[in-house]
């Protein structure tokens, strides 16, 4: 078992993240005991981060005691290794807009005690604004997950919440910008997006994984 | 932290409340129990038709057996469909009085679901109720200058359907209108009107069905009858060829006995390519159980061959520069396969040289072995 980032392990091919709570899993991933400490597998196939950290991400956003922003947080099941990395200290915001998504996200809050769920639309920022800077100022990471048309265009509106100098990861599905286009093209066009209130640090295609995605890694100006 | 456990709590608290919200409306499960019921039509459909095909062979003994259990389980879902029709009407009658006493509960239901929520559909204008569930006409219409629709589900309501064609257009907008004054009144917890609103609209649609027809939508009617039968003879003149060629194929066949490339064609292949690698080749000791003959050449020895990609050799699937699009290993760390579709040439698992005209990108073979399937957790 290596380090590859803070918190995030490998061994062979697969990685690993400390598991927060032993004995426990989240979406019925396999468990890793090693010198006593109990690592969860990072199943890339069902995480667009996973599939980033296998492809060769020269970075990662995530660290101990972090207040994190994930849009988009759907089920739970990168947000579970998030919060697996960021700690008891650190606090996780995950914001969705389908209440039957939050369901299973409420009961995973439940018993991790760094996510604080949000029901809200990640366009409306106002909705969710006061409860961020009230707890915590402003946000050492912002991760977004939204197969929306306006997928950059959201990432820019959320960018107020982010400290200077501070990293952040957009997973762009190019299919639901458009279904005719090349993806490359389309990859292009979003970056002059993103470079409004970013810079651009790296930009991987998550091919075996996922079709039509990438993870885009930036930093704020 | 005591701060940051409180917040926490407070908002577990307020998205379980909102959660609860959302999914304590009577009209969730109207649409997921009218959803249920199209799907049920579809099944109910399939199961019959088999059963009727199946009775006619007459099933004895053991495929009795089978039948009759078939047979049960089909009228088991003609009961799941009349108890789900009651629920509906049911729920209807108690959420919407007037708009499901116009518009019978089934339709109104089917109606509800492609608005979304009872919030949405009440507050939609008339014209917008009369064209729920022809999104795809509308659309058509608004981009490629096709013919506007002129109703969606509206079309199934019984007052439609006796009228003639070029008279429903006008029948949509009345009822359409009517709809949604019933829906206002729903929502905002009005009178049950609907007995007298019900008469006024049957007596409105009576008289545009007794209105005298006009000589110009007579000429329409006429034109439109016309392109109908011109459809319905090209249909059965293409039937009647294609029932003719395959009459006089067969007929062809069974004069001039099998057909001779199926039987040569496949074996000198096979013979040429067990000489490739060093083998012989026996068509008769080689046959399977089934009659047939193996497509390599019988058993092989030494290293197998898939296509022209070795195994062994594979890139293995955890590489660092993999699908990189930047960077000192940028293209390079692409599959070597890709120059197949370059337009060089290449040598084949024959030893023949090849410019690739026979496989094109599209159906390029070992597809399935480089894009794994999304959900695969077997090899992680």
């Amino acid at each position: 078992m290596q380090q590859i980032f803070e918190g995030i392990y490998s061994e062979g091919k697969t990685i690993y993240t400390k598991n927060l709570l032993p004995h426990k899993r989240v979406y019925g991933e396999k468990l890793l005991v090693e010198k006593g400490i109990e690592y969860r597998e990072w199943d890339a196939f069902r995480s667009k981060y996973g599939a980033a950290l296998k492809n060769g991400l020269i970075k990662n956003i995530f660290f101990s005691g972090a207040n994190v922003l994930y849009l988009g947080s759907a089920e739970g099941t990168t947000v579970s290794h998030v919060s697996d990395i960021v700690g008891e200290n650190g606090a996780v915001f995950c914001v969705d807009i389908s209440e039957i998504a939050m369901q299973k996200l409420a009961r995973l809050a439940e018993e991790r005690q760094n996510l604080f769920p949000i029901l809200s639309d990640a366009q409306n920022t106002n909705n969710y604004s006061e409860i961020i800077t009230e707890s915590c100022g402003k946000i050492d990471a912002l991760f977004q997950d939204i197969s929306q048309r306006n997928q950059a265009d959201i990432f820019v509106r959320n960018a107020q919440f982010l400290k200077k100098g501070a990293l952040g990861a957009l997973a762009l599905k190019t299919k639901s910008i458009s279904q005719s286009r090349k993806k490359d093209d389309i990859l292009e066009g979003e970056k002059k997006i993103l470079e409004r209130e970013f810079e651009i640090i790296q930009a991987i295609s998550l091919e075996p994984f996922e079709k039509h995605h990438y993870l885009i890694l930036v930093k704020k100006k | 932290m005591e701060q940051r456990e409180f917040l926490r709590k407070k908002l577990l608290k307020q998205t379980r409340e909102q959660i609860n919200e959302k999914f304590a409306g009577r009209e969730i499960h109207i649409i997921k129990a009218v959803n249920l019921l199209s799907d049920l039509d579809s099944i109910n459909n399939l199961m019959k038709e088999n059963t009727l095909e199946w009775k006619v062979r007459q099933p004895t003994g053991e495929a009795q057996n089978a039948f009759s259990e078939l047979e049960k389980n089909t009228q088991s879902i003609e009961e799941e469909k009349k108890s789900l029709m009651n629920f509906i009407e049911k729920e209807m009658n108690a959420e919407f009085p007037n708009f499901s006493a116009l518009a019978t509960p089934v339709l109104g239901a089917k109606l509800l679901a492609s608005a979304g929520s009872k919030k949405r559909l009440c507050f939609m204008p008339a014209s917008t109720i009369q064209l729920l569930g022809a999104e795809k006409a509308l659309f058509a219409h608004l981009r490629k200058h096709a013919k506007s629709p002129k109703h969606g589900h509206i079309f199934n309501h019984p007052l439609m359907q006796k009228l003639p064609r070029f008279k429903r257009g006008k029948a949509a907008r009345l009822l359409a209108g009517k709809l949604s004054i019933a829906l206002k009144q729903d929502y905002f917890n009005g009178e049950n009107t609907s007995e007298e609103i019900l008469k006024e609209l049957e007596q409105k649609i009576n008289a545009i069905a007794a209105e005298p027809v006009t000589p110009k939508q007579e000429q329409h009617e006429q034109e439109y009858d016309q392109i109908q039968q011109e459809r319905f003879n090209e249909q059965k003149r293409k039937t009647e060829t294609r029932n003719n060629f395959s009459r006089e194929r067969n007929s062809f066949q069974k004069e001039s006995g099998p057909n001779q490339w199926q039987e040569n064609g496949p074996r000198q292949w096979q013979q040429r390519s067990a000489q490739s690698r060093g083998g012989t080749f026996n068509s008769s000791s080689q046959r399977d159980s089934f009659g047939s003959l193996p497509r390599f050449g019988g058993q092989q020895t030494g290293e197998r061959r898939y296509g022209h990609t070795n195994f062994k050799k594979r890139r293995p699937m955890i590489n660092k520069n993999y699908g990189q699009t930047e960077g000192p290993y940028g293209e390079q760390s692409f599959s070597p396969r890709e120059n197949r579709f370059s337009g060089q040439a290449y040598r084949t698992r024959d030893n023949e040289i090849s410019h690739g005209h026979e496989r094109t990108k599209n159906n390029s073979f070992g597809k399935g072995r480089f894009n794994k399937p999304k959900h695969s957790h077997k090899r992680y």
